[in-house]
């Protein structure tokens, strides 16, 4: 692994379109900024692997009895209160 | 087209029924084309099902039924690589952990599935916020 030491303000490009650049420092926490092409993903890394592992569960559960755990899962949630429902996805944009 | 699943037996579909992940899912990068199914049986419940290797399916949820206020944060990068001009043109599907005691199913609201149905794209976010877990218990003891 290549390893750099940045001062705040300084940048690391990679590539011809992909600018790091260290933003913030506060004792352990250090804020980077990231400036990349629309078609290069930026996940947090933890979050990245969390996903990936959950996408992999879902799949393996669904190798499995699906139909029994199903219709289980459907009779606690139709015993289970009703806490309102709301078609419309509320998602703002950025 | 037919594929053959494990559950759901001989699956027959068209080709505009495929939905396209250019980016597929974490995890199974390679396969990139869905088909989404709604048999009675499994209902509220969906799956999506890979065309490319059938034993990739997921069973997905809408997750405002558990989470009302579930609002994830769509940006102008997701939408372009959607292709939809806003995010009420995009259904948005949670999957779900299926368990054998459906008490521990979870599902997954850090990663939603998007969908442009007119444009056939698909594509799992991957929030870059902590407010989601990946394993939000379905039923609330």
């Amino acid at each position: 692994m290549l390893v750099l030491t940045r001062r705040l303000g300084e940048t690391i490009v990679i590539g011809d379109d992909i600018v790091i650049k260290i933003v913030d420092i506060h004792g352990k926490q250090i804020r980077v900024g990231i400036e990349a092409p629309a078609e290069i993903s930026v996940y947090r890394g933890e979050i990245y692997e969390r996903i990936m592992l959950e996408n992999k569960a879902a799949v393996e559960a669904a190798l499995g009895d699906v139909k029994t755990m199903t219709d289980g899962l459907k009779e606690l949630m139709s015993s289970q209160p009703v806490v309102g429902h709301s078609d419309d996805t509320k998602s703002s944009v950025t | 087209m037919e594929i053959q699943h494990r559950h759901l037996g001989g699956v027959t579909y068209s080709e505009d029924e495929v939905v396209t992940f250019p980016q597929g899912l974490l995890g199974f990068l390679r396969f990139k084309k869905y088909i989404f199914l709604q048999p009675s049986e499994y209902l509220p419940f969906r799956w999506m099902i890979s065309i490319e290797n059938p034993d990739v399916s997921f069973m997905l949820m809408n997750p405002l039924t558990c989470c009302t206020d579930y609002a994830p944060n769509i940006t102008r990068r997701d939408l372009n690589e959607l292709s939809a001009e806003n995010p009420q043109s995009l259904e948005m599907y949670s999957i779900v952990t299926m368990n054998l005691d459906p008490r521990l199913a979870t599902v997954n609201l850090s990663g939603p599935i998007l969908v442009n149905k007119a444009m056939k794209i698909g594509k799992q976010l991957v929030l870059l916020d902590d407010r989601y877990s990946t394993k939000h218990r379905i039923i609330q003891s």
